[in-house]
């Protein structure tokens, strides 16, 4: 099993605010970890820095042998939790456009995932609903072939038939012979039965992390309820 | 750097800068028509009456123009949280900074270029008997102004995004302190400058009178090397300062 990313002591401080105090978090090749918690216990920042938009105050982090960074991107699919698409673009287009930053875009994955959301190219962004563009943000981050996707939030204010299209992506797309999925969110029940591992975090601390199926046993309890129980 | 990477986010920065690139050129062609229908009667214009309006009426608009321009190119970016979008794709500060540049490059082109045909022939039209001719150093000039004033805010506009507090306040006194330091280093340069060959920069209006403007390449070299100092400490701050 390739260790795909590895974070130590992991450290994040905004002026006196801590987002990440000492993580230390590990994700396998063939596995869906997620991280879980509330809104600010730094799940986003954790993200961001694994992807290299938000650099580290201390601690080190490795993903797929590298320091985050543009090298990295190549390798590796982002999908942000905010509305961070070009509105004025259109559906194709920005496809089109952000294809042509990699070489691992697949063109009939990405056309099959479209048609299965439901997606109209020539819509503008600005004209789809909250829902269909979180569709679109999956639909951009799977229609690559690499070995890693980050997905902050990926459910996060979303209708429910959105959510259940995203899913069935996120199930349809996932090769757990070849890629693996770091997933934050705090709608743990939706993403329950897709997590091989879990780490909730608190105030940026990791309160507990471990093999889901374990902890499930250990707590006689699943995942969900478990989160209720610390974060309650 | 990777050329494509820059092609790419050059490619959205000319889709996005359609109105740009029509409303001020539009604008520019307006004004002038505005001074034509100013001076249109005045028999006979003041020696240097060219040369004044080309420094401070039509110049000053634009230069306002370009540095909102530069402002803007980034900030709309935050405003609208693409930002992090563009950051997330596999690109580095430098290339973005780059690309942004260029458009401002290819913006300050076209306003250089609308504002010296126009103000050629409206200042040729009002003085019937007069013709007007203008360099092509003068337009190089003006161009390079345009774009060093616009790749300046947007290095402003790059700290105000990368310093959490007090932001804006650090972006103005760098605005002073640099703006003070580019006039200070001209200045030591200028025995150097004087050194390279010098350039007619000239304005030709009526029977042969000239306005004329002491101007060497080394000037022009200069302007140069600040949009680049420009661009590489805007690509530095995206890369390493600022986080979305």
């Amino acid at each position: 099993m390739n260790r795909l990313l590895r974070a130590r002591g992991l450290t994040k401080r905004y002026g006196r605010k801590h987002a990440l105090r000492g993580v230390d978090l590990e994700v396998n090749s063939g596995e869906v970890v997620g991280i879980l918690g509330p809104n600010g216990s730094g799940k986003s920042t954790f993200l961001k820095i694994a992807i290299g938009i938000v650099r580290p105050t201390g601690g080190e982090i490795e993903v797929l042998g590298q320091r985050p960074g543009a090298g990295l991107r190549k390798h590796v699919s982002y999908m942000s939790e905010n509305d961070y698409l070009y509105r004025w673009m259109r559906v194709g287009e920005i496809l089109e456009w952000t294809a042509s930053f990699y070489d691992d875009w697949n063109d009939a994955k990405s056309q099959e995932i479209i048609e299965f959301l439901g997606l109209d190219r020539d819509s503008k962004i600005s004209s789809l609903s909250r829902g269909m563009r979180g569709r679109l943000k999956t639909a951009i981050a799977f229609s690559r072939d690499v070995q890693l996707y980050l997905l902050d939030e990926p459910l996060s204010g979303i209708d429910p038939a959105s959510r259940s299209k995203i899913l069935d992506v996120i199930i349809r797309e996932y090769r757990p012979e070849n890629s693996s999925i770091l997933l934050s969110t705090h709608l743990v029940m939706d993403v329950e039965n897709l997590l091989d591992r879990v780490v909730f975090l608190s105030d940026g601390s990791v309160l507990l992390q471990g093999n889901a199926d374990e902890l499930r046993s250990q707590h006689d309890a699943s995942i969900n309820s478990i989160f209720i129980q610390l974060y309650g | 750097m990777d050329i494509r990477n820059i092609k790419n986010i050059l490619v959205k920065e000319i889709k996005l800068a359609k109105s740009w690139l029509i409303f001020v050129p539009a604008g520019v062609l307006l004004f002038n028509f505005y001074i034509y229908l100013k001076f249109k009667d005045i028999p006979s214009m003041s020696r240097n009456a060219p040369m004044l309006l080309v420094s401070g009426i039509v110049i000053l608009p634009l230069l306002i123009i370009a540095f909102i321009r530069g402002i803007l190119i980034l900030k709309s970016e935050r405003d609208n949280r693409t930002i992090e979008y563009l950051k997330a794709l596999p690109v580095n500060g430098f290339e973005i900074a780059t690309a942004k540049s260029l458009m401002i490059g290819i913006e300050s082109f076209a306003y250089a270029a609308t504002y010296f045909i126009t103000f050629r022939t409206m200042i040729t039209l009002a003085q019937t008997t007069y013709t007007v001719r203008l360099t092509l150093w003068l337009f190089v000039l003006i161009w390079l102004v345009l774009t060093l004033t616009a790749t300046f805010s947007l290095l402003l506009q790059a700290v105000g995004m990368s310093v959490r507090r007090f932001g804006r306040l650090i972006a103005a006194v760098l605005f002073l302190i640099l703006s003070q330091a580019g006039l200070k280093i001209a200045g030591w340069l200028d025995p150097v400058l004087r050194e390279f060959p010098h350039i007619t920069l000239y304005v030709v209006y009526g029977a042969g009178t000239q306005a004329k403007g002491p101007m060497t390449l080394g000037t022009l070299i200069l302007l140069a090397i600040y949009i680049v100092i420009n661009v590489s400490l805007t690509g530095y701050l995206v890369e390493n300062k600022m986080e979305v």
